[in-house]
């Protein structure tokens, strides 16, 4: 083994022979590990943050947006170009502005969205936006079994409404509740379960029966309705305006003469006016409402995205508006090859924007959104100013330990330049010093980061149930969301290990700069003073 | 008058001299001092304490800077107004061994470290070295200590190890600067004959500052430093 001697012995001095370690080696490792440890988590937060934002927000609004520049009709052509081309995977035009809805009494002015019914869904994640908006109702001896809405569910009678709007017209999706059932279908694995609610479906009193032999029959008394079905792959479908089932049955069958009760309620309707329309009604003419019906109630996780909105079919906004032939824009999705790469992705849209630049604006998710990130960004650095100066007082602490090492240590400075030893590499033994405690503390501190990230759930709820308590924690997860949090492991996601690797970096940097001064000193020294110093 | 016409000289020294300076007041503690020391062979130098000795040693070892003079290691000429080149100290690693009042050990590392320290300071380090170390510490009767550190050592045991590490490169000249300052009569004996076995055995030349008359009379030649000169008695 040929380790150079001031190696050697500035491993020495933090690790002595026939001790295990020195208590100012093992202070300053842990202090550089959890200097780091804070800096790394929190920039990985930030990050996983951005990128939790970054999702959302394209969920919401797609990859980039078409926005016509002046009121032209040729966005279908538009539409076809550019899908003829390979980056592109799905383009959808939407309608787009404020309409007011009504029920009874009560008003709401939602953004509302005009969404092409056969695109639309390629681009927009409708949903899991529907997942995200679901309630259930409350019921004494009934049980809520109304699935998620489909998007299917949208029609050009019908639209999604978020939460907000939802609350202020008192209205709600369609809803099915079970009853009553016999034994031998509440089974997990023989039931049937409601798989799906049309909008259609009227209040009513249903009951699903087995006859055994595969076939079961769906009656309504009060709708005086009857029909016997088999399941179709696993389900069984009366057609339009009537529930549709999932046969569990993994094989075997139910016992015959087993039925399920359920009650039906119909989803409410609200009236839909556009501008042009309460105009028109102003100037006395009679203008008759827009009925539609709630298919669903969605929500977009999406902060930015209005609370008070509303999802309908392009066909609606252009019949209410009255604007046929329009769009206000279009929502486009890239092939992952592009959209994973911002650059990449802001080359392509000024590509497609150069050649009709005076009708068509190619706006990236990025770029519309740029302020909300400009200011997590912001956020970010002025984290990682806050934590330096925090990283430099370390580095100050470790000086100085080196330093009164130096000072402890002159007649051994001097002893070893009598000995033959260069002043540079005597010196040199205290920047290794600094150097080794960096690295050791870079090692320690990503392995620290690492277990932080790995049981990060825990750790937080651990902390948000000391200060919030148990009931608190609920609230709190929701406000931070840090549990959909996705923080990748540096394996995972090159910037994850640019962040370990930029830090790990910094800080073996900074306390091997620690270890310059005290270096400077021993290598300045006067070997006959050291040799005579008291 | 210590010039000796003989061709194999270890160290030669010519017309050294030293003055410290502190503010206005000059101190001029060697003046012209000439010293020839044969291969293999010994020279002790007394004097009253503060009288120079210290200073002397330094200078031979191109530690401290001279006001003038010249030095000879082996058949390397230097000038000592100035300070030691790089290829100097790298030089002294191998040519000159040094022993100290104080003991000045390593505190991490275990006396067998210690004393391979000094080969791998001028990269003669190899399997070989750790053998030598052993022998040494054998022959200076501390072979059983080598995984101590030297804070469980007596001031006896340290200098021994000290000297062993002073030894180790098989330096042409061994400076010993008071050896036996800090340790009792009787240890101080056993560890000066240790070193004058040693020394001869290994066909160093040794110059040794003492106080001790009957260590210095221990050597070939005596000599005996005052007012900046040195005197062969
Ligand atoms: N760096 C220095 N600056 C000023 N005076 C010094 C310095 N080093 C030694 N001296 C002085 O030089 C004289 C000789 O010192 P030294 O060689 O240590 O004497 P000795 O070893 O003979 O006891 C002493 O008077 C001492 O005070
Ligand atoms: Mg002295």
């Amino acid at each position: 083994m040929k380790i150079p001697w001031p190696l050697f012995l500035a491993w020495k001095q933090l690790f002595p022979t026939q001790r295990k370690v020195s208590f100012f080696s093992l202070l300053a490792v842990v202090g550089v590990a959890l200097g780091l440890n804070v800096m790394i988590v929190v920039v990985a937060f930030m990050k996983g943050f951005q990128h939790k934002f970054k999702e959302d927000i394209i969920d919401a609004q797609g990859h980039a947006r078409a926005i016509p520049l002046s009121r032209s009709k040729d966005w279908s052509k538009l539409q076809k170009e550019l899908l003829s081309r390979s980056e592109i995977l799905a383009v959808s035009p939407y309608l787009q502005g404020p309409l007011l809805v009504q029920k009874q009494d009560y008003q709401s002015v939602p953004l509302s969205i005009g969404i092409d019914l056969s695109s639309g869904p390629s681009v927009l994640p409708l949903d899991e936006f529907l997942k995200n908006g679901q309630q259930r109702m409350d019921a004494h001896d009934a049980v809520d079994v109304t699935p998620v809405p489909l998007s299917q569910n949208l029609q050009d009678d019908s639209v999604f409404i978020s939460q907000y709007v939802a609350n202020r017209l008192g209205v709600r999706p369609g809803a099915i509740l079970r009853t009553g059932q016999s034994k031998s279908l509440t089974d997990p694995n023989l039931g049937v379960r409601v798989y799906a609610m049309d909008y259609q479906v009227p209040s009513a009193e249903w009951k699903l029966k087995y006859l055994g032999e595969g076939e079961w029959i769906l009656r309504s008394i009060g709708l005086n309705f009857e029909e016997k079905l088999r399941p179709e792959g696993s389900i069984l479908d009366a057609g339009p305006g009537t529930p549709v089932f999932e046969v569990m049955s993994d094989g075997m069958q139910p016992e015959i003469g087993a039925e399920s009760i359920y009650q039906t309620f119909r989803s409410s309707t609200i009236e839909v006016f556009s501008p042009s329309m309460i105009q028109r009604a102003q100037a006395n003419e009679m203008i008759p409402p827009k009925e539609v019906r709630i298919g669903g109630i969605f929500e977009v996780p999406w902060q930015g995205f209005h609370a008070e909105s509303m999802i309908g079919s392009f066909r609606l906004l252009e019949d209410v508006r009255s604007v046929n032939g329009l769009c206000d824009g279009m929502f486009i999705k890239f092939s992952p090859e592009i959209s994973t790469d911002e650059e990449k992705l802001h080359a392509l849209c000024e590509e497609l924007e150069l050649p009709r630049s005076v009708n068509w604006a190619f706006v990236p998710w990025f770029v519309e959104n740029a302020w909300f990130f400009d200011l997590l960004k912001f956020e970010e650095y002025l984290m990682i100013l806050i934590m330096v100066p925090i990283g430099l007082v370390a580095a100050f602490a470790i000086a100085i330990a080196l330093m009164t090492s130096v000072l402890r240590k002159i007649r051994e400075i001097g002893l070893l330049v009598a000995m033959g030893g260069a002043r540079v590499s005597v010196g040199s033994i205290f920047c290794l010093q600094g150097f080794l405690i960096g690295l050791l503390g870079a090692i320690l501190g990503c392995g620290l980061a690492l277990l932080f990230i790995h049981y990060r759930d825990a750790i937080m709820s651990f902390i948000v149930v000391r200060i919030a308590g148990d009931e608190g924690k609920t609230g709190v997860a929701q406000f931070y969301d840090f549990y959909s949090l996705s923080v990748p492991y540096p394996w995972e996601s090159s910037e994850s290990a640019s962040t370990f690797l930029t830090f790990a970096l910094f800080s073996i940097l900074v306390s091997t700069l620690a270890g310059l001064i005290p270096a400077w000193r021993a290598s300045r020294m006067n070997p006959a003073d050291a040799l005579r110093n008291e | 008058m210590l010039y000796a016409m003989n061709k194999s000289l270890a160290l030669q020294a010519s017309n050294l001299s030293k003055t410290f300076r502190l503010g206005a007041q000059e101190l001029q503690v060697l003046q012209g001092i000439n010293l020839s020391l044969p291969q293999s062979s010994s020279l002790s130098i007394r004097g009253e304490s503060g009288c120079g000795k210290t200073t002397l040693l330094n200078l031979l070892a191109r530690i401290e800077q001279a006001d003038q003079g010249e030095l000879t290691w082996g058949d390397r000429v230097m000038r000592c107004d100035r300070s030691a080149s790089r290829d100097e100290v790298a030089h002294r690693a191998s040519f000159l061994g040094v022993v100290y009042q104080a003991y000045y050990l390593i505190p991490e590392i275990d006396v067998l470290e210690n004393v391979t320290l000094p080969a791998k300071i001028s990269r003669e380090f190899d399997a070989s070295v750790q053998d030598r170390a052993r022998s040494l510490l054998d022959q200076m009767g501390v072979g059983n200590r080598i995984t101590q550190i030297p804070g469980k050592l007596s001031g006896g045991e340290r200098q021994r190890v000290a000297i062993a590490r002073a030894l180790l490169n098989r330096p042409k000249v061994l400076l010993a600067d008071e050896p036996t300052g800090n340790l009792d009569e009787r240890t101080g004996e056993e560890v000066m004959n240790l070193l004058l076995r040693a020394c001869s055995e290994e066909g160093t030349s040794l110059i040794l500052v003492t106080h001790n008359l009957a260590f210095a009379r221990a050597t070939d030649r005596q000599t005996f430093l005052s007012e900046g000169r040195l005197n062969e008695v």
